[in-house]
């Protein structure tokens, strides 16, 4: 050990504005980062993120600590720990393409596919989510990029507070997850781990500059401080927690126009609600259906595909009884009723059969023809009771009524696909449906690939979402996944051959109960629909393998080959017109109806599900910004207020009271720069930090060295002490604070003191303030911003370095 | 608490007067400034002074030139194993012509008394100076007599030459209010003395004479007003706490210490016209007033521990006092 190395307050005391983080300091930043991404536990399904995520944690942070000990310069530290998490990922997630450890191109290229999975996947997926290469990646590189932050950060002399704000956004990304408890788990955790660094920091024990009154019980305000941290970091945290959507969208709904206003109202994407139902694999019984008859149990419709997921549009308007926008039930023809009783659905569309007519004993409930929707005015349906009326035509569809059904002239939001969609989609859609003349062929055809052996139906795809990378993946190489991937790729399929196609999102239809059906979470369902023209309407197919369309015998041949008594209707009287049957309202709405007579509600409003399956993100970096807003605002304010007050209470306490804060705020803006005054440092010893040669050194070893050199060069021209020799100051700034220095110093020690001379102290601190806020360099300047009270976050270089050194007197008893 | 104000007319002249005594000294001690400075504090804080450092760097010249610009007599004595107390006090000899004892003073009735190589006398001589030291008086033959004010002994000792040598006991040198050295000049101050034809190496006996005894009785005075806050006396205690307490440290420093840290800082404070003392002044003459009274722990003493790197812990490990803002 060199002497340097022994003490090393002397070679830091020299005003670089970093601080080798001390031990227990590490330990706990590293805790916290751990806890932090722990939170995970809630976005993933499976244990599979564990791994790389530690690994990432624990390698980043090992790596920059060791560089930040070797060399303080935060450049080389931030790179070592974006080369660890490189590597991390690397081991942890594509083990297979590295070559004896080391990343190769086909990591890269592993990494490349992996990214492009990324953002898709977020867009058409809500947590919880399967581990995938890309979302392992996301969540190991993102844990360990915020280590590095932190850990950096953690070494900035005047940031180590801000060291914590690289957690919070980890632990807030990790928070939108709704996936049962572990709520409380996660925030308590959390905020204890956060009070633990924050306790090892020792900034928080030592609030006072010089002249300050330095309060001696410093163990019992470290407690105070860090409980009083914890509790904002609870109070915080939990209302954070309560804000944030989850991707049940009880958080989301409720905001904007409710129901019977007309404002926008944006709800979670039913096919994410669908996908972690499904992914859930939970038996929450969801509702009760009293019906002869089972049919798949319909919510919504989406039409549209924008490439990473399907949503819809539409104009809800309320009722009485008879649906908006559907013909009134012709008399002869057979309708069928099925009562529906809520348990605990989290959604805020109602379950009905295909082609409802009237809903009976719903109150507050609109209704969309365009999408066959029936949407409730509150954020959950759980407990109501209606009953639904609907034609009954599924079952009398016929192959050949279907196959000789002209091409309709569907709305073009029927056919569209985006740009996003390769052409290969095409060409495989085109080669499927070669043989087939009529739109009800093509349909088969698709269907008939789809459900053919070489597609594999799993809970568990290796690309999940319905985005077009998750398409594309699904058509041409895992070929593997749930009803999502297997309806989704029939849609676009079907669309690329010009057939109209949209998503149902409902659920199947149960078990069945004595009278009726039990449907379960777990039953949630997704099927494509394919439109015939007005004279058929939207007619569902089943390209989910072990699926089957209850009542659609006639013209599925899956249907009528599962066969299942219970799906198939015993009634066989058929309306006697097919067509007559087909109420009008499966025809696409444009305007929108006023309210029937007699609505008591008879607002409007318009759901996007589109904008929400992105929005649970988009707010929780927007929550993360809004805090950082706050916070500086909340800074700013704090500082202003303190300094008021400091200087209230001095005027009225004496001149000498008035020198010594004079003197405490031009040593807090000294700290802005880099430098300084530890407790057992004078006045003096604080000034020859300023004038010494090697400050030059050490800040022109800084990003920001240069400028803050010339400025010290030009001004020692003029200067007239030599010991300012392009240093952090000019002699003549030097010299004010040294005068400044000399009256605190007299009021603190001095028989006597004027008025007259704290009057000069006043006036020479203003001075050295506009003097300092030149020499503050842009990462101070930012950090002035982000930091309530310097002092606050000042480490005390003392306590830090004092017991670290190697002096056989420090190993003989350790503390003192 | 008063302020004298003869303090306030002495002080401002004290600078001075100071200043033009180490200008006269460094021209026969050159580039020691520091060392020179320190040694005048001791002077007029009625202290004594320690030079350990190895021979021929000037000790002696040092003493001779300070009691020579202070106007003041000087005496040296040699100290060597078989030197008698007496030949330090004094002997009664028997006049014949009288009929009686008479008393031949010492070497060491004299304002600056030079202890050359204290460590090479007995113990037993070298307590003889214990009493002249503290007590400023001189006991033989049941009379007491006083020593000549002001009076200050410089001892010097050679570190290195263990041989033949009494190490001074930890009585006697606590009673030394400082410990200095000297060191090997810098280049160009070693020229300067080649160089200056008997200028730079001059004869202490011929330098100028700056100042008269009264006027050092006023500067020791002058040092005494000056004012020592609570607060900063209260860092001199926690100082003296913390040597005590340390660990690496046997025996710290003892009250008789303390006493001298504040009148030494005191007097740093009035050498630069100052009033009152401030936590510089304290730190500036800790390690001189301290260092040399600390024991260290055996087990350290052998590791070759520096007794100035644990000092310099201490001054780390104490806060600095505080003047009390109201706010927070």
């Amino acid at each position: 050990m060199t002497p340097a190395q022994e003490l090393p307050l002397r070679t830091r005391a020299k005003g670089a504005g970093l601080v080798r983080p001390g031990y227990g300091r590490l330990v706990a930043l590293t805790l916290v980062m751990l806890v932090s991404s722990a939170g995970l536990f809630r976005v993933f399904i499976g244990e599979g993120w564990v791994g790389p995520v530690v690994v990432s944690v624990l390698g980043s942070a090992a790596c920059t600590w060791a560089v930040a000990r070797r060399w303080p310069q935060p450049i080389w530290s931030a790179l070592a720990g974006v080369v660890a998490v490189a590597l991390a990922v690397s081991w942890t997630v594509f083990p297979a393409t590295t070559a004896w450890g080391v990343p190769t191109s086909a990591t890269l290229r592993a990494l490349r596919s992996a990214f492009d999975g990324v953002g898709p996947g977020i867009a058409s997926s809500a947590p919880p989510v399967h581990v995938t290469p890309g979302f392992a990646l996301l969540a190991a590189g993102g844990a360990g990029i915020m280590t590095v932050a932190a850990f950096v950060l953690a070494s900035e002399r005047l940031a180590s507070v801000l060291a914590l704000f690289p957690s919070l956004a980890v632990f807030i990304a990790a928070i939108p997850a709704a996936r049962g408890g572990g709520r409380l788990l996660v925030v308590s955790s959390y905020c204890l781990a956060a009070c633990a660094y924050l306790y090892t920091d020792s900034a928080l024990s030592r609030p006072a500059t010089w002249f300050g009154g330095v309060r001696r019980s410093s163990q019992a305000r470290r407690r105070s401080s860090a409980a009083v941290t914890t509790l904002a970091g609870v109070i915080v945290a939990a209302s954070v927690t309560a804000l944030l959507p989850g991707v049940d969208g009880s958080g989301i709904l409720g905001w904007g126009g409710a129901h019977g206003g007309s404002g926008q109202r944006i709800v979670p994407n039913p096919l994410v609600s669908l996908q972690t139902r499904l992914l859930d694999e939970s038996n929450t019984p969801v509702f009760q259906v009293h019906a002869s008859v089972g049919s798949y149990w319909q919510l919504t419709t989406l039409d549209r595909f924008d490439g990473s997921t399907w949503s819809s549009e539409g104009s809800y308007s309320g009722f009485s009884s008879q649906l908006p926008g559907v013909a009134r039930v012709p008399s002869g023809v057979q309708v069928e009723k099925a009562t529906f009783t809520i348990q605990n659905l989290d959604s805020v569309w109602l379950p009905d059969q295909f082609n409802p007519v009237s809903v009976q004993g719903a109150k507050g409930v609109s209704y969309d023809p365009g999408n066959d929707s029936l949407l409730v005015a509150g954020s959950t349906s759980n407990g109501m009771t209606y009953t639904v009326t609907s034609y009954r035509y599924l079952s009398d569809l016929s192959a050949a009524d279907l196959a000789a059904a002209p091409p309709p002239q569907a709305p073009s939001v029927d056919t569209a696909l985006p740009t996003s969609v390769p052409q290969s989609v095409k060409l495989l859609a085109q080669r499927i449906t070669a043989n087939a003349t009529s739109q009800y062929a093509k349909a088969l055809a698709i269907q008939d690939y789809l459900t053919s052996p070489i597609f594999r139906y799993t809970l568990q795809p290796p690309a999940d979402g319905s985005g077009t990378a998750a398409l594309t993946t699904f058509l041409f190489d895992t070929r593997a996944g749930y009803c999502q991937q297997f309806a989704g790729a029939f849609a676009v399929l079907a669309r690329e051959v010009g057939v109209p196609t949209r998503l149902g999102v409902g659920f199947a239809t149960g078990s069945p109960i004595t009278g009726g059906y039990q449907v379960l979470d777990a039953d949630a369902h997704t099927w494509p629909e394919v439109y015939f023209g007005p004279k058929y309407g939207w007619v569902p197919f089943e390209p989910t393998p072990g699926f089957s369309v209850p009542g659609a015998n006639g013209y599925d041949p899956v249907a009528s080959a599962s066969a299942q008594p219970t799906t198939q209707s015993p009634s066989t009287v058929a309306p006697a017109n097919p067509s007559a049957t087909v109420p009008a309202g499966h025809e696409k709405v444009g305007a929108v109806q006023g309210p029937p007579a007699g609505s008591a509600a008879g607002g409007q409003s318009s759901t996007s599900g589109s904008k929400s399956s992105s929005g649970a993100w988009w707010l929780a970096f927007a929550a993360l910004g809004g805090l950082v807003i706050a916070w500086v605002v909340f800074a700013g304010a704090a500082r202003f207020a303190r300094r008021r007050t400091r200087r209230l209470r001095a005027s009225r306490a004496g001149p000498r009271s008035v020198a010594l804060t004079a003197w405490q705020e031009a040593e807090e803006e000294l700290a802005w720069i880099g430098v300084s005054r530890d407790e057992s440092e004078t006045v003096s010893e604080l000034l020859a930090k300023l004038g010494e040669p090697a400050a030059v050194a050490v800040s022109a070893s800084g990003p920001d060295g240069a400028s803050g050199n010339a400025v010290g060069a030009d001004r020692s021209a003029a200067g007239t002490a030599g010991s300012g020799r392009g240093g952090v100051l000019s002699p003549v700034e030097l010299a004010r604070l040294s005068v400044l220095a000399g009256v605190a110093e007299q009021a603190a020690f001095a028989q006597e003191f004027d008025a007259a001379s704290a009057r000069v102290a006043l006036s020479l601190s203003a001075d050295a303030a506009r003097q300092l806020a030149r020499h503050r360099s842009r990462r101070q300047k930012l950090l002035r911003w982000l930091l309530i009270l310097p002092a606050m976050s000042r480490p005390s270089e003392g306590t830090l370095g004092r017991w670290r050194g190697q002096a056989p007197w420090k190993r003989q008893t350790g503390t003192r | 608490m008063d302020r004298q104000p003869a303090t306030a007319v002495v002080l401002e002249p004290f600078s001075e007067l100071f200043r033009s005594i180490v200008a006269n000294v460094a021209t026969v001690v050159r580039g020691k400034d520091s060392a020179v400075g320190l040694a005048v504090i001791c002077l007029v804080c009625e202290g004594h002074l320690l030079i350990e450092d190895v021979p021929g760097v000037g000790k002696t010249t040092l003493a001779k030139a300070l009691a020579r610009s202070f106007g003041l007599e000087c005496r040296r004595i040699q100290f060597t194993p078989d030197l008698l107390p007496s030949d330090v006090t004094g002997v009664s000899l028997y006049n014949r012509d009288t009929m009686s004892f008479t008393f031949r003073p010492g070497p060491i009735f004299a304002n600056v008394v030079i202890a050359d190589e204290i460590n090479r006398a007995s113990p037993k001589t070298q307590s003889a100076l214990l009493e002249a030291m503290q007590e400023r008086q001189v006991s033989t033959d049941d009379t007491t007599r006083p020593l000549p004010e002001p009076f200050m002994v410089v001892a010097t000792q050679n570190p290195v030459e263990h041989e033949g040598t009494y190490p001074l006991p930890e009585s006697q040198i606590d009673r030394f209010m400082m410990r200095i050295s000297l060191g090997y000049p810098d280049k160009g101050s070693e020229m300067a003395m080649l160089d200056s034809d008997g200028g730079g190496s001059g004869d202490p006996d011929t330098l100028p004479v700056v100042a008269d005894r009264a006027t050092v009785h006023a500067m020791i005075s002058a040092v005494k007003a000056v004012y020592a806050a609570g607060s900063l006396r209260e860092y001199i205690v926690e100082l003296a706490g913390a040597t005590r307490h340390h660990p690496a440290i046997a025996l710290g420093m003892s009250p008789r210490s303390t006493l001298a840290l504040q009148r030494a800082a005191q007097g740093l404070a009035a050498s630069t016209g100052r009033s009152y003392v401030t936590p510089d002044d304290v730190k500036t003459v800790f390690s001189s007033v301290v260092a040399h009274r600390i024991v260290l722990q055996p087990s350290l003493v052998a590791s070759g521990t520096e007794v100035r790197e644990i000092l310099h812990d201490i001054e780390r490990s104490v806060r600095v006092p505080s003047g009390r803002t109201p706010a927070n």
